[in-house]
């Protein structure tokens, strides 16, 4: 059936309110938005949705083939059937809302925008890392949970950036190090070894 | 269960609740430190999460400095990793794992490389600028292989000082301040009176430091009350001899230099070197102990040969075999009949001909092998026994004031700068 058609028969099935809300034509094309999941699910279309639970306990729904495409361990959970899409939710407890929401953008955008240039993608991944340090740790350990490979690359490149061609005192500051861990003497060592690099 | 899913549960668990723990000790930690830090638990709670960074989990921060060392192979990136080692402890103790020894990467990372032993593939490359009107010289590691450019990592210098009796040279880390008090100091150099034969100290001491020490001194070696106001141990690590050659002074001089703090065993293989220095500085007790064995040592060697015989005796009574000193010897030289001079291969790393070039070998890779008396004949007679083509340490100039060293396994740069800074001594006897 074509896509036209498709849109018709589920405005019909639908109570008006919903059907409004749910489908908007953009360019003849279904955009995608959150209670459609309800309808896809029904309808078996290729755009299936999972909802990821982040320890705020938001919920956040995003394309399957998305987290599929970029996390080992959704993609593991989704083939090994122990995901259910009707009922089902990912719970990550080590992941905060903020942190979830940025990873999901990162995946949803390095999907849709594979084709794009590399320098484009570049310059977007540089924005989206444009965070502090805290931000980056939390970035760093979702990205590991979740095992999203490229994202790990990236904020670990990110990381060598932030130590390199830093004095000593500076990366402390950077990485919020506040306690070095260094007895006194040690670090009295440490400076008169390297006194070029404080 | 999968250990996978097991690491995962832990790694959640660190996530979440331990994080809360963290921050509970940490604003504990920090409530009595100053006023600042408590007026800024006032303001912002996240400061609590001071040390995260600190305490990444271990196979994180394995990536991020794995990464990081793999992209800064040369000088002058590799400070970074350096850096990174002084950053705080956790750093430190992952770049100790990771950052392996010259000897197995032929990288120089730490002040500690220096006295490390040198690559086992390869010679590492080095070189010297002389500095006649100071009386210094300054070691570099070489970063391009152009010979003539002045494009090095700074690693050791030295200081000349000429006394009545000996020559003594004072080797440090510091490139403008070569004195004995200066912390950087880490070894020197004497000559007797004519620049034949020379003893290399370390402050640090050797694998074998009970066995060198003379009997009856090893009870105040041991003594762990000392103050640590006192300058760090004097150890006999080395020795090199000159000779003349069996031509006088028309022949290249012969050099032997037996290495006391390294075994001949070093070169078998599945041989090392022992003792060598760990990358966090040894505890204060330790780096002084030697104190009294130093002093009583240093008024007892003069450059007789009596004296020199007792120390080697007593040294070698009571080692094994295997235990023997590594002993290096200069390769000689062939004489080209149509150049009519003697050569030597420096495989392009020497342009000037000089009687201070030399290419040392392994001396005793035959343990029954005694080093050959003086005037056995042309030097191109004597079998050598060990591997030709091994060069250990090679010297040689390249400039007015410029000149290259090469340095392998078994010897450090340390040793290797030391040994060459005994070519320059060159006295009426041996030029």
């Amino acid at each position: 059936m074509e896509l036209l058609c498709i849109r018709q028969w589920i405005s019909g099935l639908l109570p008006t309110w919903l059907s409004a809300w749910c489908i908007k034509p953009v360019g003849g094309a279904l955009v995608r938005q959150e209670p459609e999941y309800i309808l896809l699910a029904l309808m078996g279309s290729p755009l299936k949705k999972i909802m990821l639970c982040s320890s705020e306990k938001e919920i956040f729904s995003v394309e399957e083939q998305v987290m599929v495409q970029h996390s080992v361990i959704i993609n593991n959970m989704i083939e090994d059937g122990s995901y259910n899409h009707e009922e089902s939710k990912i719970p990550l407890d080590c992941v905060d809302s903020k942190t979830l929401k940025k990873v999901i953008d990162y995946c949803t955008h390095h999907t849709h925008h594979h084709n794009d240039n590399q320098e484009d993608l570049e310059a977007w991944d540089a924005q989206f890392l444009n965070v502090d340090s805290n931000g980056l740790y939390d970035l760093l350990m979702a990205a590991n949970y979740l095992e999203i490979r490229n994202l790990l690359d990236l904020i670990y490149g990110t990381i060598k950036n932030m130590i390199k061609g830093k004095k000593i005192d500076e990366i402390r500051r950077i990485f919020n190090i506040k306690d070095h861990g260094f007895t006194p003497e040690e670090e009295e060592q440490n400076r008169k070894e390297y006194p070029h690099f404080y | 269960m999968s250990f996978r899913s097991i690491v995962r549960d832990v790694r959640d668990g660190f996530g979440s609740l331990s994080r809360r723990s963290f921050d509970l000790r940490l604003s504990g930690h920090h409530r009595g430190k100053s006023r600042s830090s408590v007026h800024e638990l006032h303001d912002q709670p996240p400061v609590i999460q001071n040390s995260r960074w600190a305490s990444l989990p271990p196979e994180l921060l394995r990536d991020v400095i794995k990464r990081l060392e793999a992209s800064e192979s040369t000088w002058p990136g590799r400070k970074h990793v350096v850096a990174c080692a002084a950053v705080c402890k956790t750093w430190r103790e992952m770049c100790k794992e990771i950052v392996s020894s010259p000897e197995y990467c032929g990288k120089i990372t730490f002040p500690v490389s220096l006295k490390q032993p040198g690559h086992r593939d390869g010679p590492i490359q080095c070189f010297i600028k002389r500095d006649k009107s100071k009386l210094t010289y300054h070691l570099f590691l070489c970063l391009s292989p152009a010979l003539l450019v002045e494009n090095g990592k700074f690693l050791l210098a030295a200081k000349r000082t000429r006394r009545t009796t000996c020559t003594e040279y004072i080797i440090s880390m510091d490139a403008d301040n070569v004195s004995r008090s200066s912390s950087t100091y880490i070894g020197k150099l004497r000559s007797n009176f004519l620049g034949t034969k020379f003893i290399i100290y370390d402050t640090q001491p050797p694998y074998n430091n009970a066995q060198l020490s003379p009997p009856g001194q090893s009870r105040r070696f041991y003594s762990k009350k000392v103050s640590p106001k006192l300058p760090s141990g004097s150890y006999n690590i080395a020795q090199v001899n000159y000779e003349l050659n069996v031509l006088g002074t028309r022949g290249p001089r012969r050099m032997h230099c037996t290495m006391y703090s390294i075994p001949t065993s070093c070169l078998e293989p599945g041989g090392s070197v022992p003792g060598q220095p760990e990358l966090l500085p040894p505890s204060l007790e330790d780096s002084f102990r030697s104190i009294s064995f130093s002093k009583s040592i240093g008024h007892s060697t003069e450059f007789s040969s009596s004296r020199f015989s007792d120390i080697l005796g007593a040294g070698n009574e009571d080692v094994e075999e295997k235990e023997r000193p590594l002993v290096l010897k200069n390769k000689p030289p062939r004489w080209h009949e149509q150049l009519q001079c003697w050569c030597l291969n420096f495989r392009g790393r020497v342009t000037v001909a000089s009687v201070k070039n030399f290419q040392l070998i392994a001396a005793n890779s035959q343990p029954a092998a005694p080093p050959p008396p003086a005037g056995t004949g042309p030097p191109t007679s004597q079998p050598s026994q060990s591997d030709p083509d091994k060069i250990i340490l090679q010297f040689g100039k390249v400039g007015k004031d410029m000149f290259t060293m090469d340095y392998r396994y078994p010897l450090s740069a340390f040793q290797a700068f030391a040994i060459c800074l005994t070519s320059f001594d060159t006295k009426l006897a041996c030029e």
